[in-house]
């Protein structure tokens, strides 16, 4: 018994050792990265691994004033297409799911089908079409891409969440006399809100965390969202760097994702949730 | 309960169209025609015309403004002879093996970790600094990976005070370490650049009933055994999407390379991706470039097919 | 009687008009001036900034002085600078400006690349008619272009003859040295080639310190800064042969006669010459740090400061950075780049005649032109007066003391006590760009040049041999040098090559 009891202590212990030795590996870089944000560019270059020589707040003002408007603008482009994605998604996955109309089948799998073209392929013509439509250089020419491109991914999981409702909820409305789109509205919907949340998140951070796209459709300053206004702030001056307030950027521009996922992590964690226990 | 496809599937259209013709189950429809037209005028203008027009590019030489010029097979000869290609490809199979192995190992391992746990509020708590690296922007772990590598920078100084310092060198500036170095960006591997793979493995475990655990319990399955018989054959939905999206999206990524190192020093981090980059972007080959991203494309394309039924599969037993 | 009158007037009407210049100069430009309106500046690296704590060193302010001073002077004038163009946008933005007239009146331009393209399209004003004329500024002074230095305004004549930038300094580069371990290890600064390798030798020897970082990542502050340092010496002896094409500008070899002279053959890439050369950067690279190819000029200069490696080769804006720097331990020092002299290769120029070498030029923060855009807006004037104010020495000085940069190249000014050891004395470095301009591969296909850049890299990483790398070359560069013909239609049929 007590050998029992031993043995159980030790393997828990054991447990806690390990995922605290995998917990500090991966946060080490990032308590570096907080550290290093408080120093001066000299400091962190003769001093890299100690604690700051003098304590610098003023490289966050610094960095504020350079980097808000990246932050701003991610803000607006992200947020402008997960609302389309969430939008044109839940609604298509809706009238995917649970409408029976000729070709239904055939649209559905065409949509599938694209989810194996993969980005790099259409990154050309998409960059020809773009700069035809003269969305260069604009918020919308990085909007709209993304939102087709999240399209894919919402649209198929959307339906196969609703199409694994219940027929008699609908059932039972339609004998009500709700007609389709309130039966959209009003219970499709919120019965599917943890997986909208889920896949609002994915598609958030996947566009906020976007190098590619935005680096060859902007370059004028003052629209460039995090990850290429980051890129540029480096290169202010490259024979001028200063890494201090450079570090103090990129914390500032975690901060939108921190708080993202404090409010979200519930829901997004229901949401995966919510498909697997459809069994 | 499952809901299958069968009450909403082609039988059931079958037996109306006896009836209605197709004419008049299209006009009964328009309203979802209508409402669907957004979506599909999306997808067609940036999704499927560029995918063709890419095709059908990659056989001219195109410069993106001037006129085209039909080419044939010629970009893809030339693109199989080019000595940064051919290094380009040995490079990507190297990266994709080991992060597909990466990305399949270490979440599960945390996964597993923190779902053993009994205490949940000690879950939540380990959970959420397992989490830490994906709130930070992909970009800011690049440039601070990019600054640990450095000869002065972290991981130097760290093996110098372990008084390993013999093995201290410019991690991205040497021949045969730029590549490993590159695949290891990102240890321990858990959460962060860009993947979700940590989170869905543990709603996945979390989903397991937890009936199916008492039971084998009972049998006298230690808690090892029940892993590999319970947990592991419950999560192949999720193993196996992470598998294929992870493959799909490593063949064709090169923004580590773009940032980092522009594919050198020589060709020693050069992927396909990043060829094509700087083909289009530099060079202004457009058509070569499709070339190249025809060829990624049937790359993906072949390895979807061989695992379509694992694709199946995941979709019908989970959301995700 | 009143016959007399009229022709007396006539006269001197006459005579006032025939002498041109005369009039116009003492009230055209000047303190007594008539001038009004508002210019705008736009000065690079001299526009004042607010100093903030989070600074590595203070920003330039000087520029506001001169404002202030010139502004009393003229108060119907205001001048306004140009704040917010991040460096490396400076030249799009300036493009951008010119192309749709909205171009500061004072406007800095990179002389010889963009400003001979937009002198071209016409968008600037040529500045020899007021060079030409005495600055008011200056006491004493007969012409403006009596106080810039005669060498550099022979570099930036454009191809069609005139001056479009009044250029005030240069921009140098040179090896930083820490000058304790030369102390401890007894070494001088070296003067050649031969020296240099010494020296080096030395220092790797005692075993603590790496003798020299270098920027193996860098493209153009590693690889072609490199190449310009090694081969010059090596193709000097060549420069009559090659310096043929009169117009232009004898004294300075062009890209043009340098496409000439390749397809002439009078030097080719699998020579001995130039072999020489590649042996020679193969030999240097053994002193650098280990991994040089992932180092930026940045991380190389870091190896320096703290004190990790011995030398370093950066420009002259490198220094603000290096006084700065509370941290650094050691007492410091530059020297211009050895060159290669015939002690160490016979294709070299003669001993004994040697300048330390030195890239830069007149491609610093103090160039100014004006564009065309400020003679349509009647500000041509005031924009022409403020940089006669601007250039004479008692302000120019002080402007560029103040950024702590570049060399003042305007007569009159002397360097900063501090500077002066560092700025080596006019004529006391050889400036390579004034005598040979850089080999136009930089300018050329891009493809092309990244293929070269990437065969140097694998040649001097040790992963192909020098002969590979060598035949690499001859094919890439050339390609380089025939699409440069070919785009830049230049006709060499009268020389006798196709």
């Amino acid at each position: 018994m007590r050998s029992k009891i031993y043995k159980g202590l030790i393997r828990e212990v054991s447990k806690h050792i390990c995922i605290l030795t995998l917990i500090f590996l991966t946060l080490y870089p990032f308590s570096f990265l907080v550290v290093s944000s408080l120093k001066s560019h000299e400091d962190i270059i003769h001093n890299m691994v100690g604690l700051p020589q003098v304590i610098r707040w003023i490289n966050y003002i610094v960095a504020w004033k350079k980097v808000n408007i990246y932050i701003l603008n991610s803000i607006m482009m992200s947020g402008a297409t997960v609302g389309m994605v969430i939008f044109l998604a839940s609604y298509t996955g809706f009238i995917f799911a649970r409408h029976k109309f000729p070709g239904r089948e055939f649209l559905f799998y065409a949509i599938i089908a694209l989810l194996m073209i993969p980005r790099e392929l259409t990154l050309i013509p998409l960059f020809i079409i773009v700069r035809d439509l003269g969305l260069l250089n604009s918020r919308w020419g990085c909007i709209i891409p993304w939102t087709s491109g999240g399209l894919v991914f919402g649209i198929f999981i959307m339906r196969t969440f609703m199409a694994s409702l219940p027929e008699e909820i609908f059932e039972s409305a339609r004998l009500d006399g709700a007609n389709e789109t309130q039966l959209y509205l009003k219970i499709a919907l919120p019965l599917s809100v943890p997986i909208v949340i889920a896949v609002g998140i994915m598609h958030f951070v996947n566009t906020w965390n976007d190098i590619i796209w935005p680096l060859v459709t902007i370059t004028r300053e003052e629209l460039k969202p995090v990850t290429i206004g980051l890129m540029s702030f480096q290169a202010i001056d490259p024979y001028a760097q200063n890494y201090g307030p450079l570090f103090a950027g990129y914390l500032l521009t975690s901060i939108p994702l921190i708080i993202l996922f404090m409010f979200t992590m519930k829901y997004y964690i229901r949401g995966l949730l919510a498909g697997a226990i459809k069994m | 309960m499952l809901r299958p496809f069968s009450t909403l599937d082609q039988k059931g259209e079958k037996i109306l169209s006896k009836r209605d013709s197709l004419l008049r189950l299209v006009c009964k429809n328009k309203f979802i025609y209508i409402s669907l037209l957004p979506t599909f005028v999306l997808l067609i203008i940036f999704r499927y015309y560029p995918a063709f027009s890419a095709l059908y590019h990659s056989l001219f030489e195109w410069r993106g403004v001037r006129t085209e010029q039909f080419v044939g097979f010629a970009n893809f000869v030339e693109m199989f002879k080019d000595f940064e290609f051919q290094t380009s490809l040995k490079n990507i199979a190297i990266i994709t093996v080991t992060r597909v192995m990466i990305s399949l190992t270490f979440p599960l391992l945390a996964a597993e970790l923190t779902f053993n746990l009994r205490n949940l509020r000690t879950q939540y708590v380990y959970r959420t600094m397992f989490v830490v690296p994906m709130v930070v922007p992909v970009i800011v772990t690049l440039l601070l990976w990019g600054f640990i590598y450095r000869p002065d920078g972290l991981l130097n100084a760290i093996l110098e005070a372990l008084g390993l310092g013999y093995l201290c060198r410019s991690w991205l500036g040497n021949f045969n370490t730029a590549l490993p170095a590159i695949i290891f960006i990102g240890f321990p591997w858990i959460a962060g650049l860009g993947t979700f793979a940590y989170l869905i493995y543990l709603a996945g475990l979390q989903a397991i009933p937890e009936s199916l655990f008492e039971a084998s319990t009972l049998d006298g399955a230690t808690r090892i055994q029940q892993i590999f018989s319970i947990d592991i054959p419950l999560l192949m939905g999720q193993i196996k999407l992470i598998l294929i999206l992870t493959i799909i999206v490593v063949v064709q990524s090169y923004y580590i390379q773009l940032v980092l190192t522009e594919g050198g020093p020589g060709y020693a981090t050069m992927v396909p991706g990043l060829h094509m980059y700087y083909n289009t972007f530099s060079y202004f080959r457009m058509g070569y470039g499709c070339a190249v991203g025809t060829f990624l494309f049937a790359i993906i394309f072949t390895l979807t097919v061989i695992n379509r039924r694992y694709i199946r599969s995941a979709v019908e037993f989970e959301a995700k | 009687m009143k016959g007399k009158w009229i022709v007396m007037v006539l006269v001197v009407v006459l005579a006032m008009s025939i002498t041109p210049g005369w009039a116009q100069e003492k009230t055209m430009f000047g303190p007594e001036a008539d001038l009004k309106g508002t210019i705008s500046i736009y000065a690079r690296s001299y526009t004042p900034l607010e100093p903030t704590a989070a600074d590595r060193w203070p920003p330039p302010t000087y520029l506001w002085t001169i404002i202030e001073e010139y502004e009393k002077i003229h108060p119907n004038v205001h001048v306004k600078i140009i704040q917010g163009v991040a460096s490396g946008e400076a030249v799009t933005w300036t493009q951008t400006r010119l192309v749709s007239g909205t171009a500061p009146e004072v406007c800095w331009g990179q002389s010889r690349s963009d400003v001979y393209v937009w002198a071209r399209s016409g968008l600037l004003v040529a500045m020899d008619p007021y060079l030409n004329m005495p600055n008011p500024y200056i006491p004493g002074n007969k012409k403006w272009i009596d106080i810039l230095d005669p060498s550099v305004i022979a570099t930036i004549r454009a191809p069609d003859g005139k001056v479009y930038t009044i250029n005030g300094d240069l921009v140098t580069t040179g090896i930083l040295y820490n000058a304790d371990i030369f102390k401890e290890l007894g070494l001088t600064e070296p003067k050649i080639w031969a020296d240099f390798m010494t020296v080096l030798g030395k220092i790797e020897s005692a075993g603590h310190i790496i003798p020299m970082s270098f920027q193996g990542a860098e493209k153009d502050m590693g690889w072609t800064w490199l190449a310009r340092f090694i081969y010059y010496p090596l193709y000097r002896p060549l420069m009559d042969k090659m310096d043929v094409i009169p117009e232009e500008k004898p004294g300075l070899v062009t890209r043009k006669e340098m496409a000439l002279a390749w397809k002439k053959g009078i030097e080719t890439i699998t020579s001995d010459r130039f072999k020489t050369g590649v042996q020679l950067q193969k030999e240097f690279s053994q002193y650098w740090s280990p991994g040089f190819l992932g180092l930026t000029a940045s991380m190389a200069y870091d190896q320096f400061v703290t004190g990790k490696a011995a030398m370093h080769l950066n420009g002259s804006w490198q220094i603000q950075a290096i006084k700065a720097d509370p941290y650094r331990k050691f007492n410091w020092g530059m020297f211009p780049f050895p060159p290669i002299t015939s002690e160490t290769s016979p294709y070299a120029s003669e001993p004994g005649v040697v300048k330390g070498l030195t890239l830069g030029g007149p491609s610093a923060g103090f160039q100014f032109n004006v564009p065309v855009s400020a003679k349509d807006e009647g500000l041509l004037e005031e924009a022409v007066d403020f940089l006669m104010f601007l250039t004479a020495p008692q302000n120019a000085g002080p402007l560029i003391a103040d950024l702590g940069s570049y060399m003042p190249s305007i007569k009159g000014i002397e360097p900063p006590e501090e500077l002066k050891a560092v700025f080596y004395k006019p004529g006391e470095a050889e400036f390579i760009d004034l005598k040979m301009l850089s080999p136009g591969y930089l300018n050329g296909p891009k493809e092309a040049i990244d293929l070269c850049y990437k065969t140097w890299q694998l040649f001097i990483g040790e992963q192909i041999s020098t002969e590979q790398a060598v035949s690499q070359w001859n094919k890439d560069m050339d390609y380089i040098w025939n699409k440069m013909i070919q785009e830049s239609e230049w006709d060499f049929s009268k020389y006798g090559v196709k």
